[in-house]
């Protein structure tokens, strides 16, 4: 797969940073090709991580660093996407251990894994030997393969 | 007499209050747009991409070789929104190709490319997106 660089968001872990990123995410979609319901998507999908990162990577604190890269990528059998890259330094987990509640489990919040998932087209986890977590998520111009 | 009185009057207060309730809408997002925050900055450029703010594109051009590229992506944004031109700038491309942009945009400025025909006296050739040839024609 290949990757170009578009821009990296240096925010805080507090909700007013949040319109800087969806404005982002949005411009870069429409730019790239995602239709409405696409991009709407995109936007759902950083919400919810941005959510978890602050929620449950730092407890809340409204202060802490976390970075934001969006990338155009290119898969290859040619397919043309974009790249969201989240980075915090806040508490690392077993990436495996990630998942989102039992769906029959009735009751508000913490769908937010499976709405990413359910979102893009990839999603993973990962525990950089720096510190803190990173999710990596693509989502490729078109139909999502689990909608055929 | 009393009635030409009171009909002379309504344009005119009408007039004053239009062109003082204009007056008192400043743009205070311009402060904003040199902030010491890069979020704060990216919010205050936003707002005056939404704005359309001519008088802002001094003050975002000055943000297009900014330390933050979260602050570079929106600036472009805001000046092509602004201008509807981008004058070949790229906010991830390496610095040398960028600063040959921006000394392009600095020149568009210079020239009171982002003003309107009535602020600068020279009319506004907008419209190339991405090209480099969208500036003020010549005087």
């Amino acid at each position: 797969m290949r990757q170009e660089h578009l821009v990296s968001l240096n925010i805080h872990s507090n909700a007013r940073s949040l319109p800087v990123v969806r404005g982002a995410v949005e411009q870069l979609a429409s730019s790239e090709g995602f239709d409405a319901t696409e991009t709407h998507g995109l936007v759902l999908a950083i919400d919810e991580a941005l959510a978890n990162v602050i929620k449950h990577g730092y407890n809340g604190q409204s202060d802490q660093p976390i970075t934001v890269t969006l990338s155009v990528v290119q898969s290859d059998t040619g397919r043309r996407g974009l790249a969201i890259e989240v980075r915090d330094q806040g508490r690392q987990v077993d990436p495996t251990s990630i998942c989102g509640r039992d769906l029959d489990d009735v009751r508000p919040g913490g769908l937010g894994v499976h709405i990413i998932k359910a979102v893009m087209d990839e999603a993973a986890y990962s525990c950089p030997s720096e510190g803190g977590m990173c999710l990596r998520m693509v989502k490729f111009v078109g139909e999502h393969p689990s909608a055929k | 007499m009393g009635d030409r009185g009171r009909m002379g009057f309504t344009p005119v207060f009408s007039m004053l209050a239009i062109f003082f309730i204009g007056c008192a809408k400043p743009q205070h997002f311009r402060a904003d747009i040199q902030s010491e925050n890069a979020g704060d900055r990216i919010l205050a450029i936003r707002k005056a991409g939404e704005a359309k703010d001519r008088k802002a594109v001094p003050l975002i051009v000055d943000r297009l070789d900014d330390e933050d590229d979260g602050v570079r992506f929106f600036a472009i944004i805001a000046l092509e929104r602004i201008t509807g031109t981008r004058l070949g700038y790229d906010n991830s491309a390496p610095s040398s190709e960028r600063n040959a942009a921006v000394e392009r945009w600095r020149e568009f400025v210079r020239r009171g490319g982002h003003l309107s025909k009535d602020e600068s006296g020279v009319a506004v050739r907008g419209g190339a997106a991405n090209g480099v040839e969208g500036g003020a024609a010549p005087h």
